[in-house]
This record gives structure tokens, sequence and C-alpha cells, in this order.
């Protein structure tokens, strides 16, 4: 038998194909709805948490699926965009608070006003917190899932056998830094400022706010170039060349955890989640941890971290469940099981989960004094480049720039003498702000 | 109608073009569209977080071609590429001149040889940043331990040695592709050459040069120019294992348009970094096709 292929043949052929095709494709049924929901809580303990609750919402409201994806914190900003290019954003994010700024500003973003107003009004969170993590040109924006604040995190051992006591000064730390390195088996302060992370800002940041100083205002003017920064500069530069040892570029801000662990650092400036971790993985170690309000020049500060829920405009077009989810995370007792998952890393952003119930963990209990200098300095904690007040809506560009750990690697690495490379910073932050200022008022 | 005729009349005559039609679609789709699109993103500010996009005309190709920071990672693309593409290929060649020559192990040789082509390149990126890491890295261990250090060395976070380290991880990286398809390569030889050669009293750098070498060539032409696109638009193995740092020592082009545009948000300028990126490319390979082009294969 033979076939001969015609025109006539191959077009039939191709209809008939793409009927089929499209035939095949089921009809959408109407009642069931998807919700995608990021996060970047990757330790299992959180994840798995999340996803039982997942699926107890589910549960309750038949016919939905939610669909969850986890991811490391530096990657969660390009994600999204990316999401965004491809038509495929969450309907519901954990991530930074600041970060819902750019979403908001993009139009990405559904302010959370009548979540907070379900939830019993901003009374139901802890005191200020809205204010200082969410509320934004009239909005809040997000609901925050937990805080915490950047305290210096220091070996007991290490400073009593140097005979110093826990560094309240630049002065001190510096002094603590040197006489706890014995090189190569451990250095006195490992900053974490690979190019990969933001580890520079967020040292430099909190620093310069001791000194008096900042980054840049809220609306977008740098004022980076100025004597607390710079003072703030020559700190951590003598830090690294004297007490910082060889890693110092090569780490991003989550090994700090395995410099904590391994004993490789005696100091370092992060949250109480560092002890968290040590006590479940390093139980020795953690014993040898304690902290203290970061080391300041004329002032106490800190920089606040607060992971927040935002509801997006997502591929699902669910903003009813994301929300409903969103409220069903911070119901107290299921809030407060998740603060507990990882004793000591997540901080209470609740009224009814804050005190003696959040205490009574005993992790929690066995380190109280790491806990209660952590919880003080969140009562004055701002987020990053918020120290005017709100949210700054440059914060997360500037965050995301590298340009400050750019420049701490240029004087260390390159000599590049501080000055100017302050000066360079100050130009390259100026340049993204200047951009970032015409896309807003757009 | 008689249009829709005539054109029914030109197909049958012309039944390939039907056929061809799907392929062309396609590839319009996946070459044609991101070009074209990357091009007019050039001419806009074009935003990773914000929408919309206004034409700025030439605004981004002046801020790009007047940014020192693109000149200079074009000379570091330059030096990663061709000294990568040289190493792989001196070290394959040898490679594969020597496996050629044994007979018992070639094959479970060649098989390891092609391991490291298994793994992703963040496995790759992460094990060379553990035994390079300053503070942990085994490489610093051993080499305290012989002596031949005092104290631990950054080596992915010296200025000096960043680049070189990465030039020498990544010709360890390809160097087995370029063995592999040298070998193939040299058994296409017909053995009755070389036979005919030694009668003649050749020797063996005789006939390396007069035999193995010339028959060889069309094939490490090829090998040459395609890994050079490969390595020159390489983005992954750089950036997982040192971001482009220290300061900017290893940052290349494709890592340069990364930070324009992911990392400063600015996708207009990206997309003008990265036609720059394809005239500088094209302009490497023309060099090479006029420097290849006499060394012609024998008849």
């Amino acid at each position: 038998m033979s076939f001969e292929l015609n025109r006539r043949r191959f077009l039939s052929g191709v209809a008939a194909a793409s009927a089929l095709t499209v035939g095949s494709v089921p009809a959408r049924a109407q009642t069931k709805r998807s919700l995608l929901f990021w996060h970047f809580y990757t330790q299992p303990a959180r994840a798995n948490y999340l996803r039982k609750m997942a699926d107890l919402y589910q549960a309750a409201n038949p016919g939905l699926t939610i669909t969850i994806e986890s991811m490391p914190t530096p990657s969660v900003v390009n994600r999204l965009a990316a999401a965004k290019a491809g038509g495929a954003m969450p309907d519901l994010v954990i991530h930074s608070s600041d970060t819902a700024i750019p979403l908001f500003a993009s139009g990405d973003l559904l302010p959370a006003d009548d979540l907070v107003k379900d939830l019993g009004g901003p009374s139901f969170f802890a005191p200020t917190l809205l204010d200082r993590m969410s509320s934004y040109d009239g909005h809040f924006l997000s609901l925050p899932h937990y805080c915490a604040a950047r305290v210096l995190v220091y070996r007991k051992d290490r400073l009593a056998a140097a005979g110093l006591q826990p560094p309240v000064t630049w002065d001190d730390a510096l002094k603590a830094a040197v006489a706890t390195t014995s090189a190569p088996d451990h250095y006195g302060w490992s900053y974490q400022l690979s190019r990969s992370d933001n580890g520079g800002c967020s040292v430099l940041y909190p620093l310069s706010l001791t000194a008096g100083g900042g980054f840049l205002s809220s609306k977008g003017d740098v004022h980076f170039d100025s004597d607390p920064v710079r003072e703030a500069t020559e700190f951590m530069v003598e830090v690294i060349r004297k007490a910082g040892g060889p890693g110092v570029f090569n780490y991003s801000v989550n090994e700090n955890f395995n410099l904590v662990n391994s004993g490789k650092t005696s100091m370092t400036l992060d949250t109480a989640s560092l002890v968290a971790v040590a006590a479940n993985d390093a139980p020795q170690v953690a014993e040898q941890l304690d902290a203290i309000e970061i080391p300041r020049k004329d002032k106490t500060a800190t920089i606040l971290q607060c992971a927040a829920l935002m509801v997006l405009k997502g591929k699902n077009k669910n903003p009813e469940d994301a929300g409903g989810f969103a409220k069903f995370l911070l119901q107290p007792d299921r809030h407060l099981e998740f603060l507990h998952t990882i004793p000591l890393f997540m901080f209470p952003t609740t009224v009814a989960t804050s005190g003696d119930v959040f205490f009574s963990n005993p992790v929690i209990s066995r380190f109280r004094h790491v806990a209660d200098v952590s919880v003080e300095a969140l009562k004055h904690a701002t987020l990053f480049c918020s120290d005017d007040g709100g949210i700054n809506p440059f914060s997360s560009p500037v965050l995301s720039s590298r340009i400050v750990e750019d420049m701490l690697a240029r004087i260390v690495l390159n000599n590049t003498p501080v000055k100017d490379a302050i000066g360079g910073a100050q130009q390259q932050m100026a340049d993204l702000t200047g951009m970032l200022k015409r896309r807003l008022r757009r | 109608m008689t249009a829709l005729r005539s054109l029914a009349g030109f197909l049958d005559r012309h039944l390939a073009i039907l056929f061809l039609i799907p392929g062309g679609l396609c590839l319009a789709l996946v070459t044609a569209y991101p070009f074209v699109f990357n091009l007019w993103a050039s001419l806009t500010d074009l935003n990773l977080m914000y929408p919309g996009a206004m034409f700025v005309g030439l605004e981004n190709y002046t801020k790009t071609i007047f940014d020192p920071e693109l000149w200079h990672s074009a000379k570091n693309s330059l030096v990663w590429t061709i000294s990568s593409v040289l190493g792989q290929l001196l070290l394959g060649l040898i490679g594969a001149l020597a496996l050629e020559q044994t007979r018992k192990g070639r094959e479970p040789f060649r098989l390891i040889l092609v391991v490291p082509w298994a793994f992703p390149a963040i496995v790759l990126a992460y094990s060379w940043r553990f035994l390079l890491d300053a503070v942990y890295g085994v490489t610093n261990h051993l080499l305290m331990l012989v002596g031949l250090i005092d104290a631990p060395v950054p080596w992915l976070t010296t200025p000096d040695y960043a680049m070189p380290i990465m030039v020498l991880i990544n010709i360890w990286f390809g160097f087995p592709f370029m063995l592999v398809s040298i070998l193939a390569a040299l058994t296409m030889i017909p053995a009755q050459l070389y036979e005919s050669a030694r009668m003649d009293g050749a020797g063996y750098w005789q006939e390396l040069r007069h035999i193995t070498l010339p028959l060889i060539m069309p094939v490490l032409r090829s090998l040459v120019i395609l890994r050079t696109i490969f390595v020159f638009n390489n983005f992954d193995f750089i950036f997982l294992t040192t971001g482009g740092g220290p300061v900017d020592a290893t940052t290349t082009l494709p890592v340069y348009a990364f930070q324009v545009g992911w990392q400063r948000y600015d996708l207009g300028r990206m997309a003008s970094v990265s036609v720059v990126m394809m005239l500088i490319l094209g302009l490497l390979l023309a060099t090479y096709v006029y420097a290849l082009r006499k060394v012609r294969a024998p008849q």
C-alpha cells in the first residue's frame, strides 16, 4: 500500500491534531481554587509546620489546593521579579517586610488594611510594630509573622579567658575581637561580606546608627558620605584586618550559623537565631553563647528584621484565600506553635503570643538572658534605612544592590582610601535612588 | 478566492515549504523574539520591579559604554575565555594523544574523565568553594601540613589569585570534553597513512605535524569556536563560586550584566550590556575564523 503526502492531507492532519489537542484539555472545574504560597523558611521545622497548617486550612476549605514553595532569603526578590515577568506570581508570600513597598508601588501587592481590621485592629499586634514595619502611604502593607533584632552574640568562655567584660562600646568590641582571636583556629569577629549577600549592609547600617548617622532618608536623599558612616566603616575595617580572619569576603549571611557552631568566630552580629540553631546543632557551643546590644559609639541602636505576610495579585487571582490563610496563621495558638518551632529564632509580633506564653518554652527559658536582650532591642529597632520613621521605599533596592559590600571589599582588598570608597558608594546609591524616584513619581 | 487557489497551487508544487513553517516558527519564537525584545528593551528604561517602560533612545548605551566597569569586565571576559579555552585545548589534545596510544583501560578512563559533566554547576561550584575555603578548606590544611604555607590563604577572595584559580577550575571542568572529541577524531584517521609515513622514515613528531594535526584540524576548529561561545557566555560557574568578586576581579560580562539588571533592577541597561557582549563575542569569533581560515585539512 502506498501513501503519498500532499498539501491537502498534510493540512488535514495538522487540523485534526490541533482539534484533538484542544479537545483533550479538561474543562476547568469552577469549584476548584488554588493558592500559591512562597516563603523563605528553608529549615525543615518551619517548612513542615507551614505545610501542616496548609493541610489544616485546606481541610477547612474544601476545593482549595495550597501549593507551597520555599526558597533561600537572598533569592526571593529576584524570583518575584522573574515570576512577575512570567505571569507566575504567588498569591501569598512571606518575606522581609521592606519588600512590600516595591511590590505595592508596582501594583502587585494588595494592602492588608482589611486583614488588620479583621484581626481586631493594630492593637492585635505588638505596640508600634505595624507603624515601624508595615505602614506606608496611609496603608498597612503586610502582616508581621515574626520579628527579631540584631544583637552581638559572643562566646562567654573566650571573653572570660581574656579577662574582658561583654563589649559595650566600639573600643571594647575591638579589644575583645583582638583578644579572642587565635589564628588559624578561631577569629575574634568574622563578618560575612560575600558579594552574593547583604552582610555588609546588615552590619554597617546599625553601627552607623550608633554613631548618629544613617544611609538615606525615606525621600531617597542619600547621606551616606558622612562622618558617622565613615567612622563606622573605619571601625569595621579595623576589626576585619585585626580579627576578621581570612574568610570574611567569602561568607554569606547564612554561613554565620556554621561559623558560630564550629567555634570559628568568637563574636558576631546577628539575631538570637544563632543561639537557637546552636542549641539544637551544637549544644556545647550554645552553652557558651550570650548576647548584648550592638556595641555603640554614641547611642544604642539596632536593626529590625521582620518577616511579613504579603497578599499579592498572584497567578491564581485568589486574594480571599490568601488573606484568609494569612489570618489563620496568626491565630494565637497556631502562631505560638510556629514561634516555638525553632525556639529563640523568632520573636512574637502579636500581643497574644508575647509575654509568659512565649518565654515558657524550655529552650527560651534556658537562654532567658539572650531572649531578654533581644526583646529589649526590639523595642527601639528600626528596619533597614528606616531611621526617620515608617518604611523606606528605597531600602530594599539599596540592600540588594551590593554597593556596601563592594565598597568594603575595595577598602580591605584593594586598599582604596575609605573616603574615596565612601564617595563612590554615595554616588552609586544616588544613581540608584534617582532612578527609583523617577519610577515612583510615574 | 483566486489568491487562495493560487497559494494552494503554489504549496502543491512546493510542499517542502509547509514542512519548514513549524520549524521556522519555533526558531522565530525561541531565537528571533528574545533577540528583538532585547534590542527593544535596550532602548527603554525597563525596570525589574516597576511596570512600564519609556523610550530613552541611546541613553543606556551611553551609560554602558562610559562605565569603566564594563571595560574591566570585558577584559576579564577575554582573559577568562581565551585562557580557559587554550588550557582546555592543550590539555585535551595531550590527553587524547596519550590515551590514543593505550589500548587497555581507555574506555573506563574516558568515562571517569567526563564525570564532572554529570554534576550541575552548583555542586561543582560549592565543592570548589569548600575545597578552597580559607577557614575550613582542605587545600589550606594540606598545604600547611606539608609546610608550603604558614597561614591559611583566602584563595578565592584574594584579587590576584581569584581569576587564575577560576581559569584552572574551568580548565579542569572543560578539558575532558575536548579530550573525548579529539579522541573520536583521532580514531577516524586511516592507519595506512601512518604506516606509509613510517615506511618513508617519519618519526612521531613528523607524523603529528604532517598527519595528525592537519587531519583533526576541522574538529579542533569547531571545538575552539563552540567552547569559546560557551565559556564567554558562562555565568553560573563564576557567579556561584565567587559572585564576580573579590571586588570585581572575576566579574565577566555576563556577571556584570546580571549585577546591572538583577541587583540594581536596571533591565534596560542590562539589555544594552548584552548587545555590547554580542558585539565583542562576534569580534572574537571573527578573529578566530580569520586566524584559522588558512589552516585546512588536506584533501
